[in-house]
């Protein structure tokens, strides 16, 4: 385990662990809708680069949260961390 | 177009034409303006001065879809003041269907023993019947045997044990397109007015052939069609369909606004064994239902049934507000025993919210755990039986605050908060204070407004421009609950208001403008603070319990900063 990590950080790779709300899991491969899924990216990814890479339009994501903290497509990802993208909300 | 009116002192029926003071009303707009005209402010809500008010909306029974929404209205036991409930299910669309504008429900039977079921058949005539025999019954148990001797295809609308003991968080029940009586028009203790009034069911025949003609029937196609594809077409119906309002718990508890353990904190750490995606989950795998088909005329589809481990039947259009007050609010995390305390309610008759947030001020004073679902479960049965406990979960937060002398008992003008906190979300403590409904979230619901991410550009931290827009959000659903419109259908908005518009006309008969419309919600919200006033209401009622202004809220450690003159700009008008 301990290995793989080492191995992962100097490859410069992250481990991201995803969860999508709504029905934004629905189209996306290997999302759980209670688990969610394990996401790998490069250094330095932001949100955006994540939702790029899972295919999600922006315009499908509403409240976006890192750690239970609310934040902004444009903030830098950290390894572990736990990324919830939640969709937008319509009507009243 | 006819008013029924039912007088219950003397069991008498008649059928009157719509008075010209009531023209072009439906749902909430006549049912508070004709509460104004006609109940005494200063009446006691059970006696025989009070008069509940059974309306569908003005659009209610046309071709155009998510209309069947039911406006009760009558002075509330509860807030002592003005109160509308709104409920779907189909009774709005059959008794539209029979061309009746409102079924008036009068005066009340000098024996406080007698029990009537008014019947109303398919040429809309109306008859009271010998209710006795279904003293005490539960709704479901009651639609059973009603169903037996009347037929299938009826809506019945109708109070539990709640009602009967006269508890000021009963409900009023009516049945889905399913024929379960599992839509609430829960706030304010509307279920002991018509128990005071002697009456435990409105049967209503669901083959109505008699809906109001239609000044322009074609106009009023083409822009219900608009009207139609502007909701097909929102991102968020499908969501809406497959978790039901219970979409709502993730989000609402990621901003930090999710009211947990009676208001303690703002988020709950066991959100997601509760989420709407969750509760999904579970009912799929069981197999349950979801985006199912609650109401009449309804292409959202946004109600759900819920099966225990064995796939048997629990419970009926679960929503975000009732996985709030029995879930999070208790800080209890056990999905089965919310869709357990959602059945039992619907079942006695009672207001989910307000049973929950009793419950949350029981435990917050120490009487039970947080977290112990059976715990609430059991104080839930005890409204039906009728014990000391029961009776007090059974009017409400305030009185169990009262009982054990407790200070953290978050209602507005008596009736209790819902499922957002004031404190993470600005806007919802003016909307809370100041609408004259009492603690209620729909009256205006601001959440998006404070909600970056969700397009709002108000900041929910800060005092600016809340009150300004909760005011408007209020003016427009006044007009929205009065056309009878379904609030989760408020996408079909998207094809502009002034299409609404062209549907009131076309029905009217005459021009109905945008200005006619912002006009008709001023009317209306006037009328209800005038109720108010004369009732004895004053500014000190538009305030929120002290706990909001004193006690940070975590995550984000924040109180209500709405100043009280600020609060009474909402309505200067």
């Amino acid at each position: 385990m301990v290995k793989n990590f080492i191995v992962k950080a100097r490859a410069g790779k992250m481990e991201i662990q995803v969860r999508l709300y709504g029905l934004l899991g629905k189209d996306v491969a290997g999302h759980d809708p209670l688990e969610g899924m394990r996401v790998e990216m490069p250094d330095g990814s932001t949100i955006k680069d994540l939702m790029t890479h899972l295919s999600i339009p922006r315009k499908k994501v509403g409240i976006i949260s890192v750690d239970g903290g609310l934040v902004k497509d444009t903030k830098t990802l950290q390894d572990g961390n736990f990324v919830r993208l939640y969709r937008p909300i319509f009507g009243g | 177009m006819k008013f029924l009116k039912i007088d219950m002192s003397s069991q008498t029926i008649s059928s009157t034409g719509v008075p010209e003071a009531y023209a072009g009303l439906g749902g909430r707009g006549l049912t508070s303006i004709m509460i104004n005209n006609e109940v005494p402010a200063t009446c006691d809500p059970l006696g025989p001065e009070n008069k509940l008010i059974i309306a569908p909306g003005y659009l209610s029974g046309t071709v155009l879809v998510n209309t069947s929404r039911l406006s009760i209205g009558a002075k509330s036991p509860l807030t002592g003041g003005i109160k509308e409930s709104n409920v779907g299910g189909t009774a709005a669309a059959d008794i539209a269907h029979l061309g009746i504008t409102a079924i008036i429900v009068e005066g009340k039977p000098s024996d406080a023993d007698t029990l009537y079921l008014l019947k109303i058949d398919a040429e809309g005539n109306a008859a009271l019947l010998d209710g006795s025999a279904y003293k005490g019954l539960r709704t479901y148990e009651l639609v059973r045997q009603l169903k037996e001797t009347h037929g299938e295809k009826n809506s019945i609308t109708c109070i539990g044990p709640a009602g009967e003991f006269l508890l000021t968080s009963s409900s009023i029940q009516t049945t889905d397109a399913d024929g379960r009586p599992c839509r609430a028009a829960g706030r304010g203790g509307l279920g002991a007015v018509m128990a005071s009034k002697g009456l435990k069911a409105v049967i209503v025949d669901r083959g109505g052939k008699a809906t109001d003609p239609l000044a322009d029937a074609a106009v009023f196609k083409e822009s219900a069609k608009r009207y139609a594809k502007a909701v097909r077409d929102d991102e968020g119906t499908e969501d809406l369909a497959q978790l039901g309002s219970a979409f709502l718990v993730a989000p609402i508890n990621a901003v930090g606004a999710f009211p947990t353990r009676n208001a303690r904190e703002g988020q709950f750490d066991e959100f997601e064994k509760i989420s709407g995606e969750t509760m999904a989950e579970v009912i799929k795998k069981r197999g349950g239902i979801n985006a199912h088909m609650g109401c009449a005329q309804c292409i959202i589809r946004c109600s759900n049934e819920y099966v225990d481990e064995k796939g048997d039947y629990v419970t009926s259009s679960l929503e975000y507000e009732t996985i709030w007050s029995m879930g999070g609010m208790l800080g209890n995390s056990d999905l089965d025993s919310i869709a357990k305390l959602d059945f039992l309610c619907d079942d006695i008759g009672l207001d989910t919210i307000s049973a929950g947030v009793a419950v949350a001020v029981a435990m917050d004073a120490g009487y039970k755990s947080f977290g112990d679902g059976q715990a609430a479960i059991e104080m839930v049965e005890a409204v039906a039986e009728g014990t000391e406990m029961g009776m007090l979960i059974g009017h409400g937060p305030a009185a169990v605050g009262k009982h054990f002398n407790h200070d953290r008992v978050p209602v507005m003008k008596n009736q209790s908060m819902a499922a957002y906190d004031p404190r993470a979300l600005q806007g919802m403590a003016v909307t809370y204070a100041t609408t004259p409904m009492g603690g209620d979230h729909t009256a205006g619901w601001v959440v998006a407004d404070n909600i970056a991410d969700w397009g709002g550009k108000l900041d929910p931290f800060a005092a600016e421009g809340q009150v300004e827009n909760s005011r408007n959000s209020q003016l427009h659903m006044a007009v929205v609950d009065t056309v009878g419109i379904c609030d989760f259908a408020q996408s079909g908005f998207g094809a502009g208001l002034d299409n609404v518009c062209k549907m009131v006309a076309a029905k009217l008969g005459k021009p109905f403008s945008e200005d006619d419309w912002a006009a008709l919600g001023v009317r209306i919200l006037k009328a209800e603070r005038e109720f108010n006033r004369n009732a004895g209401f004053t500014s000190k009622d538009d305030r929120l319990p002290r706990m909001f202004y004193e006690e940070p809220l975590p995550p984000h450690n924040k109180v209500v900063v709405i100043s009280d003159e600020e609060m009474d700009k909402t309505f200067d008008f």
